[in-house]
């Protein structure tokens, strides 16, 4: 007997592609259409930028799985500033940079997109990467 | 008596009609049709003639010799989103007209630069112009010319205009986004046998009586100047095959293969492998949300 939270490849594929998941039509992310569209340029992060705004574990109590990438992002507002994000967002009045779908309205309390990007930029952060080296990566798997 | 006094009824009058609606019966409705390949998007403009009981129509109402614009009214044009080839003739992005020159066995198809043209002026032979030869074949009808895309694969598609008892087929390519082939040498590092495992999407619900699942099986091999990926699936007694498509230093996600053909990619599906000494040594799937959902360890 297998372990029911296993998921076969099939079904991860069929989940990738919002097929199970979400009902949602995906959209390739590396197409030559990129998500967001316009300019797939990165944002210079602002100076003095901080997390003040960054919605507080309270406004997460029913969105539990987005709690890790937000705590990832608090701690580096300056380098999450400096990355553009994918999903669309960014096209938004309003909307600076990454850091933007972790304040407000919390767009990264249910995008995925904005999630992944968030514990990546963390991620590469602690590997000791540059802004340069995780824009690359970033538009590399997001772009 | 001032001349606004005049003016005011006559604008109210107009500002108060119906909104006069252009739209009318054409012979020859005008359509689009657009197909997107891999990122690029092809797109056809043109407007629809009907045969209306006209026949021959080759030969007769468009002669040998004409060319002749497979469309009616404003030349039917295409258009392209990127650098693609047609039957193997280079065509840049961009916007064209097209043309047929029309033979009883052969027809030369023209793509000129000129998009917005009228049908009336018929193109010159010109050095900007891709032009090529072409067969036409025999078909039933059909009554309205008909531009369609019949094949689409994930490296291009079947370009088709069909009208009165003959179609043109135009096979065109797209570049690939998703680059597959990578050399030999960079490739050497990740060959051999892994095993790969799921990571439970939620420990709390594994049962004290479930058995853990046999490990499926990766085993990276390269053919095609391309890192092919052959995963046994262990639930499913199923093997997969995918090219990797390198996205980064050691990062890559799959370009699923079935009957021969890369058909279609996941990725979001990224498979991370840590290398040392320069041989991996193994990988972890994250999917969308940057979560580890799968590990594989180097077993040979």
């Amino acid at each position: 007997m297998k372990l029911s939270t296993l998921v076969s490849r099939r079904h991860f594929v069929a989940a990738c592609c919002g097929i199970v998941a979400t009902g949602v039509s995906s959209r390739p992310l590396w197409g030559t259409v990129r998500p967001g569209g316009g300019d797939p340029g990165h944002p210079t992060p602002r100076p003095g930028i901080t997390a003040a705004n960054v919605l507080p574990d309270a406004d997460l109590v029913d969105y539990p799985g987005s709690k890790s990438a937000f705590e990832a992002i608090r701690a580096i507002p300056q380098v999450v500033d400096g990355i553009r994000c994918n999903c669309g967002c960014a096209e938004l009045p309003g909307f600076y940079s990454l850091l933007s779908c972790y304040e407000g309205a919390g767009m990264a309390r249910i995008c995925e997109i904005c999630q992944g990007q968030g514990r990546l930029t963390a991620r590469l952060h602690k590997a000791g990467k540059t802004l340069d080296e995780i824009r690359t990566a970033i538009d590399a798997r997001y772009g | 008596m001032p001349r606004v006094s005049v003016l005011v009824p006559v604008l109210l009058m107009l500002s108060a009609a119906p909104t006069p609606s252009w739209a009318q019966v054409r012979a020859s409705e005008v359509a689009t049709i657009s197909q997107t390949v891999d990122g690029t998007v092809l797109t056809v403009e043109y407007s629809r003639p009907r045969a209306r009981g006209r026949s021959p129509i080759y030969g007769k109402e468009v002669t040998w010799g004409e060319v002749w614009t497979p469309g009616a009214n404003w030349a039917t044009t295409v258009e392209v989103s990127s650098d693609v080839t047609v039957n193997g003739h280079a065509l840049p992005k961009g916007k064209y007209s097209v043309w047929m020159e029309v033979q009883p066995k052969e027809w030369t198809v023209i793509f000129d630069t000129t998009a917005k043209l009228f049908h009336t002026q018929h193109v010159k032979p010109d050095s900007s112009q891709v032009r090529f030869v072409v067969r036409p074949k025999k078909v039933k009808g059909p009554e309205v010319l008909a531009w369609t895309f019949p094949i689409v694969t994930s490296t291009g598609a079947t370009l088709q205009m069909a009208w009165a008892g003959r179609s043109v087929s135009l096979d065109v390519r797209v570049p690939a986004s998703a680059p597959v082939t990578m050399a030999a040498e960079q490739a050497g590092r990740y060959l051999g046998t892994y095993a790969f495992g799921w990571v439970p999407r939620d420990t709390a619900e594994v049962k004290p009586d479930s058995t853990i699942p046999q490990p499926d099986q990766w085993t990276l091999t390269y053919r095609d100047s391309m890192l092919i990926v052959a995963w046994h699936d262990t639930e499913e007694k199923d093997t997969w095959e995918a090219a990797m498509v390198r996205v980064g230093e050691d990062w890559f996600y799959p370009f699923w293969i079935e009957d021969g053909e890369l058909f279609d990619t996941s990725p979001n599906m990224v498979a991370e492998f840590d290398v040392i000494d320069g041989r991996a040594t193994g990988f972890v799937i994250r999917n969308k949300k940057d979560e580890v959902v799968g590990r594989g360890t180097r077993v040979d």
